[in-house]
This record gives structure tokens, C-alpha cells and sequence, in this order.
């Protein structure tokens, strides 16, 4: 018995506030779009966007923002990266190649090494989705990860609100909501909220389908930095 | 003198009723299956501290499937709320952690944590928090908020602005394992902790508690949306002390029936038959009295010996009723006449029983303690009420039975020598051809054939763990200070075996377990930093954090004053739900008799380097178990133990037949047979797919001591009649064939037992004891004339 799981002891700790239980609801959605987004994203062999990142939370009265960037090429290098102040290195960044998955603070020099297969269906997964193009092989696919709360649409916008099934993330993750242009199977916003209340969202602009995409964005220089294997 | 005489017996008899009430009422039965085994094996004596300490006697543990994860969570947050209604069965029913309900109680631990960190670096901790430097603490934790790309570090640092949670990355509990231990990795598998409203006070109560909260949770399942499963200490007590209640009863019930059919087949009479049944439940109930007064707990593989000790104990009603159909004279003179008889017998059985304890199984010990008190018991019950009931009945003219008219027939006696002699060489090619029977090392001979106890430990088991191959830590001590050093050491070592590759994880409870020295040195510190909690918060809230952010902070600088003003000496505990919810299996605090305090833990070994760890890791009141673990150290252990003592047995046997019978001619014989049936049996348990094990190995002992009388009694009869096959045949093959009948019909029926140890062990009894009668009424006379014939032949 894993009697020293208790990584949610922790996140309810300090959560701090009552969780209202929240049930999916079960509704009647139009899931073509979707399935259209889906199949787009198959004949995606490379992405380049821009983003803004903004973490709301109950803890801090004005909501954190950092503009970054992402780049992805089929079928698994990845590379996403928050700046920082004007003349500061950059604030983290996310590479993954392969199984690979590295975690990197430039201004402390440190990276940790993750495989991505183990933090695949951990806790807090649903943050490293954007890593997965597709996200599903195809609806079938898709709805066996996710159950669908809603879907608006906004002319060519399509906001769609899931939750994934994974029942450890469900503990703490309210709904995750991805927003696509329908028309050409952009990622146009991405957005977690927690049952606590706080919400990370990304706003993509500037987006580039298969286009060039340098391959040495997916290299990094460890030189002078501390890695460590982190635990999965 | 007439009224003395009453007056005597009635004493007699309120004196046997006072024994038998005394020794009865203090009857219970133990289910622990390492009472069975050797206590002086590191395994046996870890894992009886782990179950000791870490047990919960008054925690059912439910277990709630279904196809859904949702459903699953529903259904067992709805059943736990079912449960609890009924408040004078269930104290609590817990399906979800303590603290998801009550955040809050987490600052109890948190502050713990923190006071149990190295004075330099609590040091370091206030030092962050000066006027001076707070407000730069803040900052950093605001920008490794802005940082951090995980959800869940964010999460904590909005709730933690000063970074009093620092000491939770080495306390073991930031672990990312989806499953806990209330629900399965993909939330179908779900578990309720439901804890009796009251103590159980023995075995009977825990079984009437166990099945109203059966009855309660099914009839809430009555639609079957959901499976649900019964497993934790009281549902083992209750499906393994009802189920030794019933082998005990039907075996020696069916053994009962058994010698009725026997008996009735070879004399037809029904009084003494009466009579006889009658004495045998006397013997039964004054044995179980007396394991009741001085054994107490009668073990699963001690219930067996009910039947055993009344199969063997009907020889001599046999012999006695035997001897009075002939007798003329007195009681006294019969008793007289069959005393010797049967005190020679009845000691070399019991002599043979009581040598169990020569095993290193305690489980075999207490069944060979019973079965030889039970057969000392049944000796004098049969001579002083049996006796004088036979002196009663009606004298009928002795006449040859069917089986001595059979034991006389010449062409009888010769198709029954051909046949076992075809018997003895089909199962001796079997044991060419196939090889020697195998053999179980694995603890499921420990368990019980049918247990929806077992069954649902066994998938929570494999549901909750990632690793099949598990070690538990435990760590013994007469203080905490003790136990923490001996952590500390474990720590360094696990730590080395993990640099190895010998281990791939481990959570040691060292984080959790009070360090004194360090408490009383950082309480004050961080005391009056709690103090101070006003202007550190101010400082938070100017940084841009909201006043929810310094909930949690709050919280633990309230328990560092509370601690500090309530004057308590270290080492302090946490105390509340939450806290004694995640201690109560990693800690047990002195609460026991033995006044130990032990710590667990868990340990992942590499593949096939559990027992190299185990056996590394393990020193004085340090041991790191599994059942796994155990089955190898049985494995290796047990077999050679039982090597020494089947041999040295078989050398004394030989030893005293050579005393006894001073022919060498008559030992070899009787070394034949004693071979004959050896490799008789094992081919036939080869040909029935019995494998040996750690208790029915035991039966070579029991075949050694009993089957060998067999052939001593015909090899006497053979000499006294002067080499005489058929008048040694007539005179005792029927007797050795009651006995034979009666004794493997009392092993055979532990055959249903439920405890598959002493199932295999009575049907390895019963066959080698039919194998034995047989070999020695048709072969061994044939094997004396042989000897005798090439004897004269050589001359």
C-alpha cells in the first residue's frame, strides 16, 4: 500500500479553501468541429507560436503574465520557454526530445531530467498536453482521455471545455479549457483551472504551421548547469 | 461404603465438569498463520512485529469496483456516509483521506516537520524571515510562482509565501504516485476504512460484526451497481476463525461417522458402537478442555488434531472391546490385561506426536502437544469407562469374522501380497519415470483454500502498489531516540543499495519520526518567530499575495506557540485525525504490552535482490519482510531442518527396533517395509500431483512414529506364533485394519479442511497410513520368510 502518496494532502493543504464537488455534465455537443481539429492536427509535422502566459490565483491579488514562446516538430521534439525581464536570462524553459524531458531554470542554472513517459499521467499531466500533437489520434481517442463539458462557437472559434478522465488529475482540475480556429486547426488558447480557483492560461499568437523550424532550438547547452534526474 | 462410593463419583464428575468449563470457555482460536511457523527467522519475527504494531483489529476495509471511475468515487463516498448512520456499529467509515475534509488539520504535521529539521537550517529559515530580509523571501516566491511549470508547486507556493513547507521534499510525502490508498491509479477500485463503534471482543463478536456491516453494504449494493469486497484483520478473523470452528467440527464428526461404519461393518452391534462414540467425545471434549487451559489459542493447523487423536484413539477402545468378547474374568483383570497393551501403544503414539516439537514449526508442535494429549486422554478414558461398559454387554461366542476367515485363505492372503506387490512397483516406476514429487515453498500453503478475506487483500494488494515485489521496513526500539538512530542507519545503507542498483526506492520514516534533541533546540526559535506573525504577514500581503495566502502559515505559527506554551517536552507527536490517520502504519508509539515503539516503511528492491537486501539491511530490531521474503526463508530453512529430523527419528526407530528385537534379520525387514511404503507413497503422491510442504513433510514423522507399529505388531505376531504367516495374519489383521481404517479415516478427513497445510498434510497421513497397513499385512510377512529363507539358504 502506498501509504506516502499523499502529494494531494498537500495540494488540499494548501488549497486551503472547501472544494465544491463538481460533476461533469453530460450535454449534447456538436463534437464535429473537434473531430475536424483532430484530424488537422495529424498532418502536423511542425508549430511555431508565440504566448502569452497568465496564472490567476486566489493567493495573489493581480495575475502573474509572461510572454514566451513555443516549437514543436513531429513527432516528439518540443521546446517552450517563458522570458524574462528585459536583459534577464529566460525564466524556465521545457524541452523535450524523445523520451526526454527537461525542466530548466536558466537563472539557476539547473536543469532536471524527466522521462516523459513517467509524467505522463501524473498528476499536473494535463500542463505537458501541449507537448502531444495530436493531442488524439482521433474523437475516439479523444474522448476516451477526456470528458466534454461544453463546446462554444464564436464565428471561426471553437472554445472547448473538457475535463480529463485521469481520476488523479480530476482530484484537483476543474476544467481545461482549449480554444482552435476551426478553419485552419490553430491553437488559439489553452487553459487549466484548478478546483481552488486559479487558472493558467496561454493565449497563442503568431502561429506558424509547417513552416522551417531550426533544429537547434530543440539543443541546449548544459554547460555550467547542475542536471539532476528528478524522480517521476 | 455404597453412599462413599457416590459421593466419590460425584465428585469425580463436578470436578470433570469443572474442568471442562474452565478449559473450554478459555478455548480461541488464533489466525495468525506466522504462529505456525519458525519464530527465530528473521521474516517470521519482522512480519509478527509489522502485524502486531500495524494491524488494525477494528478496521473493515471495504472495497468498492465498478466499470466507471466516477461511479466507483460516488459509490464509496455514498457507502461510508451509509455506514456511519448506524453509529452502534461503525465509530467511523473513511473513504477519502482525513485531511481532504479537514485541510486544516495538516498544519499539525507541517509544523512538526519543520520543528524536526536540523537546528542550522531552521536557523537559516528564521534568519530568511528577519525585517530585513522578508520581503525578499516573498519576492523569491513570488517569481518561482511565475517560474515553475508545475501546477502543483504553484498550487503550494500561493499558500506558502515564507516557505514553512520547505521540509516536505525529504519527509517522504511529495510522492507523484496516482493511487493511494483509498483508491486504484485509474479510480475504479476504491476503498472504505470502516472502524468498529466498539472493541471486538473475540472471535465470535468480530464474526456477528463482520456480517451486519456485510449485510448493511450489500443490501445498500442490492442492484449490483458496484462489487464490493470484505478484507483487513476482522474480516480474516472472521472467515478464518468460523471456517476452523467448522473443519474442526466436520472432520471430527465425519471420523466419528467413519469408525461407526468401520466398526459396524466388522461386529454389527450397535450398544458398544453406542458406547464407544459416546467415549470418544468424552476423550474429544476433555483434550480440548485441556488445550484450553494450557494452550489457550488453538493455532489453524492445531484444530486438526480433533479428528487425528479420535482416529487414533479408537485403537484401543477397538483392542479393549476385542479382548472382552473373550474375557471371563473381572473388570480389573481385563483392565489389567489390556494395560500394558495399550500404555505400550498409547506411548509410542503420543511419544511420536509429542516429537514434533522437535520441528521448528510451532503450528506442528501445538498439533503434535494436542494430538499426544489427546491420545494419552483417550487411553485412560477407554480403560476406566470404557471397560467396565464392555464388561456390560452381552457376551456373544467368538466367532472368526469375515476379514479373519479372509486373513486365514491362503489364495486371499497371496492375490493380496501380488497386488501390492504390483501396487508397490507401478507407483515405484512412477517415481522413475516422473521423478520425486514436487515441492511448494510458496506461503500459500499458509493460507486458507476459500477466503473472500484473502481473495480482496489480494487484489487491494495488486490494485494499490506498483510493485508486487515490496519489502516493509521495521524498525524496533525501547525509545524513540533508539529508533531514530537505527533509521538513520537503515537510511545511509538503503541509500547505498540505491546508488547500486540494488534498491530502486524507498520511503523511510525518518522525516516523520520526532528527533528530541533537534525539537527542544529549534521550538524556541521558531516560537518566537511564530511571534512574530503579525508583521510577516503584512509583509506578504504587501508583496501582493491575499490574506487566503497566509492561512496555512498561520496555522503552523499557532501550533509552534501552542507547543511552546503548553510546555511540552519533545519528542513531540502530532496528534490530531489526519495525523494519526498517516502515523498509524508508520509509527506505532509504546502502545503495546512490550512497550515497544516501531517505525515501518517500504522498500522497492531491485528484481531478484529483495533477499539479498533483506538480508543486508537486517540487524538488531531492524528487518525489511515481505510474504515473498518469508516463502524463500522457509524454503531455504525449513527442508534441511526437517532433513535433520525425519533422520535422526529414523535412527532412533532403527536403534530401538535393534534393542527390541536384537535380529538383525527382523530390523532389515522391518527397514524394507519402512522403504516399501516410503516409495510407495511417493509415487503415489507423484501420480496425485501432492507436492511436499512445509506441514505434510511432517508427515513422515507421524508415519514413522504410528504406520511403524503396524509392522512391528504383525513382525511380533510373526515371532510368537513361530514364524506362522496365517495365524499372525488372523490374529492381528483385522486389528490393524480397524486401526489403520480409523486413523486414516481421522487424517483423511482434514482432506476438506479449509487450511490447505493441514488438508495436505491429513492426506498425506491417510494415504501413507492405508499404504503402510497394507504393505505390512501382505508384504512384510512374505519379506520375513524371504529373509529367513535366505538366511538358511546362505547356511
Amino acid at each position: 500500500m502506498c501509504r506516502f502518496s499523499l502529494i494531494f494532502c498537500l495540494l488540499l493543504a494548501a488549497a486551503w479553501t472547501a472544494v465544491a464537488a463538481e460533476q461533469g455534465k453530460t450535454r449534447t455537443v456538436n463534437m464535429a468541429p473537434v473531430a475536424q481539429w483532430i484530424a488537422r492536427q495529424s498532418e502536423l509535422r511542425t508549430l511555431s507560436a508565440d504566448f502569452v502566459q497568465t496564472r490567476t490565483l486566489k493567493t495573489l491579488k493581480d495575475p502573474l503574465q509572461s510572454p514566451g514562446r513555443l516549437w514543436f516538430q513531429a513527432p516528439d521534439a518540443f521546446r517552450w520557454e517563458l522570458d524574462g525581464k528585459p536583459g534577464e536570462p529566460l525564466k524556465a524553459i521545457l524541452l523535450r526530445k524523445k523520451d526526454d524531458v527537461l525542466l530548466i531554470s536558466p537563472r539557476q542554472k539547473k536543469a532536471t531530467r524527466y522521462s516523459a513517459k513517467s509524467i505522463a499521467g501524473k498528476a499536473g499531466a494535463p500542463g505537458m498536453a501541449m507537448m502531444e500533437f495530436p493531442m488524439a489520434k482521433d474523437l475516439n481517442d479523444f474522448l476516451d482521455q477526456f470528458d466534454v463539458q461544453d463546446l462554444q462557437m464564436t464565428g471561426q472559434r471553437c472554445d472547448l471545455a473538457v475535463l480529463p478522465k485521469d481520476v488523479a488529475t480530476r482530484k484537483y482540475l476543474k476544467s481545461l479549457l482549449i480554444s482552435f480556429d476551426t478553419a485552419t486547426g490553430y491553437l488559439l488558447a489553452f487553459e487549466m483551472t484548478t478546483k481552488e480557483g486559479s487558472t493558467l492560461r496561454n493565449e497563442f499568437s503568431n502561429v506558424r504551421v509547417n513552416g522551417p523550424v531550426d533544429k537547434k532550438v530543440f539543443d541546449f547547452d548544459f554547460t555550467g548547469y547542475q542536471v539532476v534526474d528528478g524522480k517521476g | 461404603m455404597a453412599r462413599g462410593n457416590v459421593f466419590a463419583r460425584a465428585i469425580w464428575i463436578v470436578l470433570a465438569l469443572g474442568f471442562l468449563a474452565a478449559g473450554l470457555s478459555r478455548i480461541t482460536f488464533n489466525i495468525d498463520v506466522l504462529k505456525l511457523l519458525p519464530t527465530h527467522l528473521p521474516q517470521v519475527e519482522g512480519l509478527s512485529i509489522f502485524l502486531k504494531h500495524f494491524s488494525q483489529p477494528t478496521e473493515l476495509i471495504v472495497t468498492v469496483s465498478a466499470t466507471d471511475a466516477g461511479m466507483a468515487g460516488d459509490a464509496a463516498l455514498a457507502l461510508a456516509e451509509h455506514l456511519e448512520k448506524r453509529t452502534d456499529l461503525v465509530k467511523r467509515a473513511v473513504a477519502q483521506p482525513p485531511w481532504e475534509q479537514n485541510p486544516g488539520d495538516m498544519a499539525e504535521l507541517l509544523a512538526m516537520l519543520t520543528l524536526n529539521q536540523p537546528p542550522e537550517a531552521v536557523t537559516a529559515f528564521a534568519d530568511r524571515l528577519t525585517p530585513e530580509k522578508a520581503p525578499e523571501t516573498v519576492r523569491a516566491t513570488l517569481e518561482r510562482m511565475d517560474e515553475s511549470l508545475s501546477p502543483q508547486e504553484v498550487a503550494l507556493l500561493g499558500y506558502d509565501p515564507l516557505g514553512v513547507t520547505v521540509s516536505l521534499a525529504d519527509s517522504g510525502l511529495m510522492s507523484n504516485a496516482q493511487q493511494s490508498e483509498f483508491s486504484a491509479a485509474d479510480g475504479t477500485f476504491r476503498v472504505i476504512y470502516v472502524d468498529a463503534a466498539v472493541p471486538l471482543k473475540n472471535y465470535k463478536h468480530t464474526i456477528k460484526w463482520v456480517g451486519e456491516i456485510k449485510a448493511l453494504a450489500n443490501a445498500w449494493n442490492s442492484d449490483g451497481k458496484v462489487t464490493l469486497g470484505f478484507t483487513g484483520e476482522p474480516a480474516f478473523v472472521a472467515d478464518i476463525s468460523g471456517t476452523m470452528e467448522w473443519d474442526m467440527a466436520s472432520s471430527a464428526n465425519v471420523t466419528l461417522l467413519s469408525i461407526g461404519v468401520i466398526f459396524w461393518l466388522c461386529f454389527r452391534r450397535a450398544r458398544p458402537l453406542v458406547d464407544l462414540i459416546a467415549m470418544l467425545m468424552v476423550t474429544f471434549a476433555l483434550s480440548l478442555a485441556a488445550a484450553g487451559l494450557f494452550l489457550r489459542e488453538l493455532t489453524i493447523i492445531g484444530v486438526g488434531f480433533a479428528s487425528i487423536m479420535i482416529g487414533l484413539s479408537v485403537d484401543y477402545g477397538y483392542f479393549i472391546y476385542q479382548k472382552s468378547l473373550r474375557h471371563t474374568g473381572t473388570l480389573r483383570e481385563l483392565q489389567r490385561e489390556c494395560f500394558a497393551n495399550i500404555a505400550w501403544t498409547a506411548g509410542t503414539t503420543a511419544a511420536a506426536f509429542f516429537a514434533l516439537n522437535l520441528s521448528s514449526l510451532p503450528g506442528l508442535s501445538q498439533l503434535g502437544n494436542l494430538v499426544g494429549i489427546g491420545v494419552l486422554v483417550g487411553a485412560a478414558v477407554m480403560l476406566l469407562l470404557f471397560a467396565p461398559l464392555a464388561m456390560r454387554w452381552k457376551k456373544v461366542a467368538f466367532a472368526p469374522d469375515a476379514v479373519e476367515r479372509w486373513m486365514a485363505n491362503p489364495k486371499f492372503t497371496r492375490i493380496g501380497a501380488w497386488m501390492t506387490l504390483a501396487l508397490v512397483v507401478i507407483l515405484g516406476g512412477v517415481l522413475i519415470v516422473r521423478g520425486l514429487p514436487g515441492v511448494d515453498v510458496s506461503t500459500s500453503v499458509l493460507r486458507p483454500r476459500h477466503s473472500d478475506a484473502y481473495d480482496t487483500s489480494d487484489q487491494l494488494y495488486a490494485k494499490l502498489t506498483d510493485d508486487t515485489n515490496l519489502l516493509s521496513l521495521i524498525v524496533t526500539g525501547k525509545t524513540a531516540k533508539e529508533v531514530r538512530e537505527k533509521l538513520q542507519k537503515t537510511e545511509e545503507k538503503l541509500k547505498q543499495a540505491e546508488s547500486r542498483g540494488d534498491v530502486r526506492g524507498f520511503h523511510s520514516p525518518l522525516s516523520l519520526w520526532p528527533d528530541a534533541a533537534r525539537q527542544a533546540a529549534n521550538l524556541p526559535v521558531l516560537a518566537t518567530l511564530a511571534r512574530e506573525g503579525e508583521r510577516l504577514k503584512g509583509t506578504v500581503l504587501e508583496a501582493g499575495f491575499t490574506e487566503e495566502s497566509f492561512l496555512l502559515t498561520d496555522a503552523v505559527f499557532r501550533q509552534w506557540i501552542a507547543w511552546k506554551e503548553s510546555g511540552k517536552q519533545p519528542p513531540i507527536w502530532p496528534e490530531n485525525e489526519a495525523s494519526r490517520w498517516i502515523y498509524r502504519r508508520i509509527a506505532s508509539r509504546a502502545s503495546t504490552p512490550d512497550g515497544v515503539f516501531v517505525a515501518g516503511g517500504v522498500v522497492t528492491p531491485a528484481p531478484e535482490r529483495a533477499a539479498a537486501i533483506a538480508q543486508e539491511i537486517q540487524s538488531d530490531g531492524v528487518w525489511l519482510v515481505s510474504w515473498k521474503a518469508l516463502g524463500s526463508e522457509l524454503q531455504r530453512v525449513v527442508p534441511g531442518e526437517f532433513r535433520k529430523l525425519i533422520l535422526g527419528l529414523l535412527g532412533i526407530i532403527l536403534a530401538l527396533l535393534w534393542i527390541g528385537f536384537r535380529s538383525f534379520r527382523d530390523v532389515l525387514v522391518l527397514a524394507v517395509t519402512l522403504a516399501l511404503v516410503g516409495v510407495a507413497l511417493m509415487g503415489a503422491m507423484r501420480l496425485l500431483e501432492m507436492p511436499w510442504n512445509f506441514f505434510n513433510i511432517a508427515a513422515i514423522l507421524l508415519l514413522l512414529g504410528t504406520g511403524v507399529d503396524y509392522s512391528i505388531l504383525l513382525l511380533l505376531a510373526l515371532r510368537r506364533n513361530g514364524g506362522d504367516v496365517v495365524a499372525a495374519r488372523q490374529a492381528l489383521g483385522l486389528v490393524i485394519l480397524l486401526c489403520a481404517g480409523s486413523a486414516a479415516a481421522g487424517f483423511g478427513t482434514l482432506t476438506w479442511a479449509n487450511n490447505r497445510g493441514l488438508a495436505s498434510l491429513g492426506q498425506t497421513c491417510a494415504l501413507g497410513l492405508a499404504l503402510d497397513a497394507v504393505i505390512s499385512i501382505f508384504l512384510l510377512p512374505v519379506l520375513w520368510r524371504v529373509s529367513r529363507g535366505k538366511i538358511q539358504n546362505l547356511k
